[in-house]
Order: C-alpha cells, then sequence, then structure tokens
C-alpha cells in the first residue's frame, strides 16, 4: 500500500434483518490506486458500494474520505465530496439524450448550460460516445450504456469512482477498451475501486485485492498473491477447481 | 424537419455546440403564434371565443402542472388546492384592499408556493400512486375547509366578484379580451418552461423523475429538487386560479375543487396532450376543453354525465396506445418518416 489512505472503511456493518451483508470489514485505498473487490455472488460487494456511496446506511463501523468521516452523509452530498459510482445493473435516463444524461452529472458543479454542454462533451469524448451524444439513451446498446454509466460518474468530476461490474456482459474487444479508459484515468490521478468477475481485467488493472465471502473480507493482497491464495480459490474458485482436478484423476 | 421533432419533445438539435436560448424561445413563440388559429377562426363567435380562452387557460395550468407532473414525474392530482388558493387570493385582496388583479396575483402565487411546499414536504415520501392518492386526499380536505371557512371563502355561497369592466379590475365587457388575457399567461407558462427544460433543475427534475437513486448518485438532492419544481408548479397555478376568479367571478368551492373538472383535469390534458413534453399541454388542452363542451352541449342533454364516460375513454385510449401524448406520437412518426427518407 502506497501514501496515506484515501478511502478508509473501518469495521463497516451492515445487517439486514436476520442477515448480515456486510460483517466487520475494513481495508482502505489509497490515492491513485485501482483496487479490485472480488468475491461470489452474495459476497456483499455491491452492499459494500452503496455503503460507501450513501445508497445504504451503516449499521456500524465508520467510513473515512480524504480525512472526512462520511458514514453518516446522504448519497448526494457523498457525490459532491468527490465520490462517483456506476449502477451494476446500468440506469440509463432513458428520456434524456446521452448527452444530457452526463450533463446531469456535470450540472454538480455549474450551473451554465453552455459550461455543462462542454464538460459532457469532453467526457463523451474520453468513452467514446461522442457520435451517440444526441441519441435518446434508451436506444444504447449494452456497451454504449456501461459507457454512459462511466460518463455519468466522470462528469462529476470525481476524486474516486466506484465501478460495479462494468465488463458484464461486453465482448473481449470492449473490454480491452475499457480497461484502456481504466488505466488512462488512473494515470491522471483517479483512484478506483472496482467490483469485477473477470478475472483477467481484475490482474490487468489492480495492484491490490479485496476478497468478500459471505459479508467478511477473507484475503487481500496483490492479485498474483491473492489469486492463488488457498482460502480465495476455496471460497471463491472452489467448485470448477475441484471440479478441473476431478477431471484429471 | 428534424429540429421541429427534435425541439418538440426535449429541445434538442443534432450538430456542434448548443443551441441558444434565444433561438429556443423563438422557436416556441411560433409554436405558441400558431396555436392563436383557433381563436382567429371563431373571433366573431362569443361562445366559441370563450371556450378558447378557456383553452388557453387551462393549457396555462396544465404546463404549469407538468412542470412537477410531467417533468418530475410526480403525479399529483391535488394542484386543485393550489387553484383555489390563487382563486380565494386575488379575490379576497381585490374585493377587501381593492389591489388590482394584475398586482395581487403575485402574493397568490406566493402563498399557493408556500402551501405547497408545506403539503409537499411529508408527501415526497411516497412513491407513484400512493402520491397521486395522498394528494387528491388534501384536495378533498382542503374543499371541506373551504366550506367551513366562512369569511375566508364565503363558504359554499362561495365569493361573488361584482362586474364592474376595466382593465385595472382585469375584467372585460368583450370576450377576446379574455381569450387574450389567458394566451398571454399560457405563453408566459410554455417560455418559462423552456427556460426550465434547459436549467439545471430541468436536467435534475428529469433525471429523478427516471431513477432517484440514478439521481441521488450525481449529486442530486432529491428531496429539496421535487419541492423547488413544485413550488414554481404551485405558484404558476395559483396565478391560473387568480385569473380564472376575475373571469368567472363566482368562486365557491366545487367549481374551484371538483377533481374532474380541475385537480385531475391538469394531469388529463397533459397525458393526452404529452406528458414531459413542452407544447403537450398546449394541444392537449385546446382538443379536450372545446371537445368536452361540446359533448357536455350535446351528450348532456340525453344522458346525464355522458360527456364524462365519453372523456373517460378517450384518456384510457390516450393512456394506452399514446405513451407520450399527441406531441409524443406526432414527433414518432416525423422522425419515422425523417429517419425512413434519409440514408
Amino acid at each position: 500500500m502506497t501514501g496515506e489512505p484515501f478511502l478508509s472503511v473501518e469495521s463497516a456493518v451492515r445487517r439486514f434483518e436476520g442477515l448480515i451483508a456486510v460483517d466487520t470489514v475494513s481495508f482502505a485505498v489509497a490515492r491513485g490506486e485501482i483496487v479490485s473487490m472480488i468475491g461470489p455472488n452474495g459476497a456483499g460487494k455491491t452492499t459494500m458500494f452503496n455503503l460507501i456511496t450513501g445508497q445504504l446506511s451503516l449499521s456500524d463501523g465508520i467510513i473515512i474520505f480524504r480525512g472526512e468521516q462520511i458514514g453518516a452523509l446522504p448519497p448526494h452530498v457523498r457525490a459532491k465530496r468527490g465520490i462517483g459510482r456506476t449502477f451494476q445493473i446500468a440506469k440509463p435516463l432513458i428520456a434524456l439524450t446521452t448527452r444530457e444524461n452526463v450533463m446531469v452529472g456535470a450540472f454538480l458543479h455549474t450551473s451554465s448550460y453552455a459550461v455543462a454542454y462542454e464538460m459532457a462533451s469532453e467526457v463523451l469524448a474520453e468513452v467514446g460516445l461522442e457520435t451517440r451524444a444526441e441519441v435518446p439513451a434508451g436506444e444504447l446498446t449494452l456497451s454504449e450504456r456501461r459507457r454512459l454509466e462511466i460518463a455519468r460518474a466522470l462528469a462529476l468530476a470525481p476524486k474516486m469512482i466506484l465501478l460495479d461490474e462494468v465488463m458484464a456482459g461486453l465482448n473481449a474487444t470492449e473490454v480491452t477498451k475499457v480497461i484502456e479508459l481504466i488505466q488512462r484515468l488512473n494515470g491522471r490521478g483517479l483512484t478506483f475501486l472496482v467490483i469485477e468477475h473477470n478475472l483477467k481485467v481484475v490482474r490487468a488493472v489492480s495492484r491490490r485485492v479485496i476478497v468478500l465471502d459471505h459479508g467478511a473480507k477473507i484475503a487481500e493482497g496483490t492479485a498474483t498473491d491473492v489469486l492463488s491464495d488457498p482460502m480465495v480459490i476455496k471460497a471463491y474458485l472452489g467448485k470448477r477447481a475441484d471440479e478441473r482436478a476431478a477431471c484429471r484423476r | 424537419m428534424t429540429a421541429i421533432t427534435q425541439t418538440l419533445t426535449n429541445g434538442q438539435r443534432a450538430g456542434s455546440g448548443p443551441k441558444p436560448l434565444a433561438e429556443m424561445l423563438l422557436q416556441y413563440a411560433g409554436w405558441l403564434l400558431l396555436s392563436l388559429l383557433p381563436l382567429v377562426l371563431v373571433w366573431n363567435k362569443p361562445y366559441w371565443v370563450n371556450i378558447v380562452a378557456y383553452s388557453y387557460l387551462f393549457a396555462g395550468l396544465a404546463a404549469a402542472w407538468n412542470i412537477i407532473g410531467g417533468f418530475g414525474g410526480q403525479f399529483s392530482l391535488g394542484h386543485g388546492v393550489f387553484f383555489a388558493i390563487g382563486a380565494y387570493a386575488v379575490a379576497r385582496l381585490y374585493l377587501d384592499l381593492g389591489l388590482t388583479p394584475w398586482l395581487a396575483i403575485y402574493p397568490a402565487a406566493g402563498l399557493a408556493s408556500m402551501v405547497a411546499v408545506l403539503i409537499s414536504w411529508p408527501t415526497f415520501r411516497l412513491r407513484g400512486p400512493f402520491f397521486a392518492i395522498a394528494t387528491m386526499a388534501i384536495n378533498e380536505a382542503c374543499f371541506a375547509v373551504a366550506n367551513y371557512a366562512d369569511r375566508l371563502t364565503g363558504g359554499p355561497r362561495g365569493i361573488l366578484i361584482p362586474f364592474r369592466a376595466s382593465v385595472a379590475n382585469m375584467i372585460f365587457i368583450e370576450r377576446w379580451k379574455y381569450a387574450v388575457l389567458t394566451f398571454g399567461f399560457m405563453s408566459l407558462v410554455v417560455l418559462l418552461t423552456v427556460v426550465l427544460r434547459r436549467s439545471r433543475l430541468g436536467h435534475y427534475l428529469l433525471a429523478l423523475r427516471e431513477d432517484e437513486d440514478t439521481a441521488r448518485a450525481a449529486g442530486i438532492d432529491v428531496l429539496k429538487v421535487k419541492l423547488i419544481g413544485m413550488a414554481i408548479s404551485a405558484a404558476l397555478t395559483g396565478a391560473g386560479g387568480g385569473i380564472f376568479a376575475m373571469y368567472v367571478r363566482v368562486i365557491d368551492p366545487p367549481t374551484l375543487f371538483a377533481l374532474p373538472d380541475i385537480g385531475v383535469k391538469f394531469a388529463l390534458i397533459s397525458l393526452i396532450g404529452g406528458i414531459g413534453t413542452i407544447m403537450g399541454p398546449v394541444v392537449g388542452a385546446l382538443l379536450i376543453v372545446p371537445v368536452e363542451n361540446f359533448l357536455r352541449g350535446t351528450l348532456g342533454g340525453m344522458v346525464p354525465g355522458g360527456h364524462l364516460i365519453v372523456l373517460g375513454i378517450v384518456l384510457l385510449c390516450a393512456a394506452l396506445f399514446l405513451k407520450r401524448g399527441l406531441v409524443g406520437a406526432f414527433t414518432a412518426v416525423l422522425r419515422r418518416y425523417w429517419h425512413g427518407k434519409a440514408p
């Protein structure tokens, strides 16, 4: 880990009636880092995201972002503090054009139509949607919708961005493009926390990986270390590894 | 042609650079001028001039409703309350203080706006149909209060504004002057909607209508934006109520709070014209108000309430087949035509 923590989650707990979705999880993300969060379905990854962005409130624990406790702030204030996010199920605002979707984000820092328009143009060019700017967002393809999600978050001019499975359903070429986009933005100092199932992507983008299982953190480290950790293999890849072993026998 | 289709629905244009606001306002001013056509056609028939004047007034009122109901997606059926507050306030200020209605409209709008915020604070926690039902209930509660608050509203007898024709009194002998007045009101609300649609507030209202979680993640204070939208919508509705009071000059609770004639009608006009579109309320009102009057005249004599049955069927069909109203359907056809022809 490099530098002082940018985002720090300390003993975060989220209980739903009778179920502990996130169980005393602590981790930190440094400025300029790309950290991946992996784990089987239902491990609590998206819940963890929702706790960081304020879509859900903490049952216990604290979250510190850039030296400020943000655990009790409503989601729109956390967006103002510099946390952008995408949703696992891409939610384009379908009555708006692609550009207007991005402008909704850009209006966070300006009330001027012209300024927001320009910001949207820049961001759309960044994610490669400039030719689709005036199309109703409902007409975008899955891959375009995913990029629009990223674009709307980028328009907030965030300090940190949380990507929730932005690669799901994309083909290899599209995945490569998004990886390049993440690396380019990271090169400019943007910090990332990424939920990802595609392990190639995890290896490609992240220096550090956090593994959740049944709401608890079971491992943390470099991609190579974590992915060879027997506990992780058991929890996350267990079945398939067993099956493979069985086949070899 | 694409410019027309796109500006009709969302005021955007293909091509580079944002379209100047002045250009958009001019474009809609053109559409508004076109809506003067019905008035010109019936110029020397006072009965129809009257109906056209009503149509413009209700176009303006529906456009005001459309700000929170259409763009904001908060399906209020309680706008009759703000309408009534505007009507009573203008009548009282005019009769008791001798204030000219031209000025009385402002405090009336302000009062409607304040009441709207107070009412909406708790009800905005409700979503979808529950919000609609709650606002309808508030409308009925205020109906009862207006009946009892004798000293303010004249109770069930209502308030009678004596006929003293003068420009200062906003009372005219010629019907066409009312039509010009209500046309002015409608134009003001529509042009305001154009400005709003382009503004940050307009984008935020549309965003929260589409998805509140996404809106919050984009830094939008959802409750605050809803309240601001409601305050603007209610203020304009109150102003329309004030004009209505000076127009009919007899206002009583059944006239101001009747759901099918006021609260629901704003929504109905927008729905048929095109909910969340800028010109939808104008198109809807110019269609519904004359048709309703015609049906009331022809069917009402034969089958009591017959016109309501026909209107109900029209509304059902609009809800089933015209999701974005007449304006939405029209722009969809134009778009298809254009895309079909373009290589």
